[in-house]
């Protein structure tokens, strides 16, 4: 992560733990006084160490802008890169948050075994980036269905532990 | 103890102790699949098991999954888990230079002596730290909590303020629920099942294996490389000559694991790191160090190893996890129904001796596992592609969160505070802060509303928190751990000042 990346990331940090530890303090009020003493401190801490990490990112940049303009331009130069570079693959990432998501939800209405297959084909699906062949397609599903039925079978006939 | 020696020589807990270290050692070879996210995955196996072995499979589990991550380290130049990062550093021109296979057998027989001392050091160090630790009050547990908390603020890789923040936000999601004294509900917005509070297992295998699941689905480039060249054979007997002459750094480096396993929160990483570094200053070849130094592979190796052992030091009995795999135990000795701490020694010693002792077996079995069966995997493991590996790790996610319980409201838990512990990663706020909170939030909560209320009967609470001289002890350590960092880094500008004037 360069300096930039980092004051954006240092910043959006501070930002959150501010809304969070801001959040936590005001629900504190509903508490009786033994309740709310720890939460109270945690919050309190969380607002600290975030308005300390802001302050020192400002301070960081602030530093590095009066270091000349010649390395103010080489940084803008670089940030944009930073915001601009596709590091993040977006429709996998919203892919296996949606297959997880789902997964977790289904599990009582489905059942075990349906969101298992299900689920194991969304995450399969959502990794798959070169050509298969059909012989290594049927493997895979074969694997998952070995992977499911020894897990479902682990659970309820030996650890007997009830599964939706 | 001979009982628990025999008991721990059962089949069971024999055959237990073997699986453990491979598996262990497989998942721990993957790059990316820490210890830590082997046992979450694999606990929930555990909770039908009578507790000592539940607990010998974790233990082995762990053990292996430490020597594991030396496997990619070495061969492919990617630590398998953050414990391997030292040992990279010279495997790897090792393994370039044509010598793998003798890195990879140093590294073994590295990692049974580190963990042998650090399981020993379990055995002989933790019954006699547990009658001081029967001592402590309420207030000493809560400067215990504070200590374990500065320490990961310390160790949050150079960002003192983001560990904080990290740490905070487990101390805040350790107060969802019912409150540990007084029975508040708190921050449950209405939802009948926030009462019992986040769940500690589902929360951690969400927030440290979710994270790796999405990266290693969003990424394209390939889990695992094939880079280095062919291993052809063990070069035991060479190895054995090489550990000889290196046995000065070798037990350095164990003892040095063994201590910053005791360190609450401080894991393998730091220890293979900072036994690295004392092997570099202290060895006389150090410019070696970085072109394929064997020294460096075996106090990396050692000292992580040692980390197992030591870290259970702490977490039985005091009830802080050393480790954040130790964490994962911790919360599986719980739902097992043991609590840990200094009477544990005396109420059921049976089980912990059971234990420390399969502990010691386990680490004993890797010398065959990781030289044979370990090698045998790692070839099996690298033809894995990940369209196969990424759903094999969401199901065991999945079954893991839900099995604890039979809770299908924990999976929902995992999956959110996984996305959340990803997005987290992104802006620099790891994981292992807010596990940590997230443990020592309600010791340290129990701790201060106890201590407070006593000093309160007392008439004198201010004497309650810094009037005890163990409580002044701990706080005094936390002062010095926290401080530490800036007089270190002042000295250090002020060196510098020096050389350059001169």
């Amino acid at each position: 992560m360069d300096r930039a990346d980092s004051r954006i990331a240092d910043l959006l940090a501070a930002a959150l733990a501010l809304g969070l530890g801001i959040f936590a303090l005001s629900r504190t009020g509903a508490m009786s006084e033994l309740g709310a003493v720890f939460p109270r401190t945690a919050a309190i801490l969380l607002i600290l160490a975030a308005l300390g990490l802001a302050l020192r990112s400002l301070l960081r940049q602030r530093r590095a802008a009066s270091e000349g303009s010649e390395a103010g331009s080489e940084e803008t130069a670089v940030s944009t890169e930073v915001l601009e570079a596709p590091r993040v693959d977006r429709p996998r990432l919203a892919g296996i948050a949606i297959a997880l998501m789902a997964w977790a939800l289904l599990l009582k209405p489905l059942g075990f075994l349906v969101t298992a297959g299900l689920g194991l084909a969304a995450v399969g699906l959502v990794t798959y980036r070169e050509r298969m062949s059909l012989t290594a397609a049927l493997l895979h599903v074969l694997a998952g269905a070995v992977l499911v039925g020894g897990f479902y079978s682990l659970f309820v006939w030996v650890l007997k532990t009830a599964v939706p | 103890m001979l009982e628990s020696l025999f008991a721990a020589l059962s089949p069971l807990n024999l055959a237990l102790a073997l699986c453990g270290v491979m598996a262990g050692t497989i998942i721990g070879a993957l790059p990316g699949l820490s210890a830590t996210m082997a046992v979450a995955v694999l606990v929930p196996f555990t909770f039908t098991m009578d507790p000592a072995s539940g607990l010998i499979a974790l233990g082995a589990v762990y053990t292996g999954a430490i020597y594991g991550g030396a496997y990619a380290a070495i061969l492919v130049n990617t630590p398998g888990t953050p414990a391997a990062i030292a040992t990279a550093m010279d495997g790897f021109p090792l393994a370039k230079s044509g010598h793998g296979d003798l890195a990879v057998t140093l590294s073994c027989l590295a990692s049974v002596v580190g963990g042998l001392v650090g399981a020993l050091a379990l055995l002989f160090l933790a019954p006699p730290l547990s009658q001081i630790a029967l001592a402590f009050g309420p207030v000493e547990y809560f400067w215990l909590a504070i200590f374990g908390l500065s320490l990961i603020a310390t160790l949050s890789a150079g960002n003192t303020l983001k560990g904080l923040i990290g740490g905070c936000i487990g101390l805040l999601l350790s107060t969802v629920g019912s409150a540990v004294v007084g029975g508040d509900v708190r921050y449950t917005f209405g939802q009948t099942q926030l009462l019992g509070g986040i769940p500690i297992i589902p929360a951690m295998i969400g927030l440290y294996c979710i994270p790796v699941l999405i990266d290693l689905v969003i990424r394209p480039e390939a889990h695992l490389e094939r880079r280095s060249e062919r291993m052809a054979g063990f070069r035991l007997i060479e190895a054995l000559g090489t550990v000889w002459r290196s046995k000065f750094n070798l037990v350095r480096s164990a003892v040095i694991g063994t201590a910053v396993g005791i360190l609450p929160a401080a894991g393998g990483s730091v220890a293979g790191l900072v036994s690295y570094a004392e092997a570099k200053r202290s060895s006389p070849e150090s410019e070696r160090f970085g072109k394929g130094a064997k020294d460096g592979v075996i106090a990396s190796e050692a000292a992580n190893s040692a980390t197992v052992g030591g870290g259970f030091i702490p977490t039985l009995v005091l009830g802080i996890p050393g480790t954040p795999p130790d964490a994962i135990i911790l919360g599986a000795l719980l739902v097992q129904g043991i609590r840990t701490g200094p009477q544990l020694f005396t109420q059921q010693g049976d089980i912990v001796y059971t234990f420390v002792l399969g502990l010691i077996i386990a680490t004993l079995l890797m010398l065959p596992t990781g030289l044979v069966v370990g090698r045998y995997a790692f070839r099996l493991i690298i033809s894995v592609p990940k369209t196969a590996l990424a759903p094999a790790i969401a199901l065991l996610t999945v079954i893991g969160s839900y099995a604890i319980e039979s809770n299908v409201v924990h999976v929902l838990m995992m999956v959110s505070l996984g996305l959340a512990g990803w997005l987290l990663a992104r802006i620099g706020l790891a994981a292992s802060p807010i596990v940590l909170g997230l443990i020592l939030g309600p010791i340290a909560e129990a701790g201060f509303v106890q201590a407070w209320l006593i000093g309160g009967a007392q008439g004198n609470i201010p004497a309650m928190f810094f009037g005890r001289p163990i409580s002044l002890a701990i706080i005094a350590l936390i002062l010095l751990t926290l401080v530490w960092p800036l007089v270190a880094k002042a000295r250090r500008r002020r060196l510098e000042g020096a050389g350059s004037d001169g």
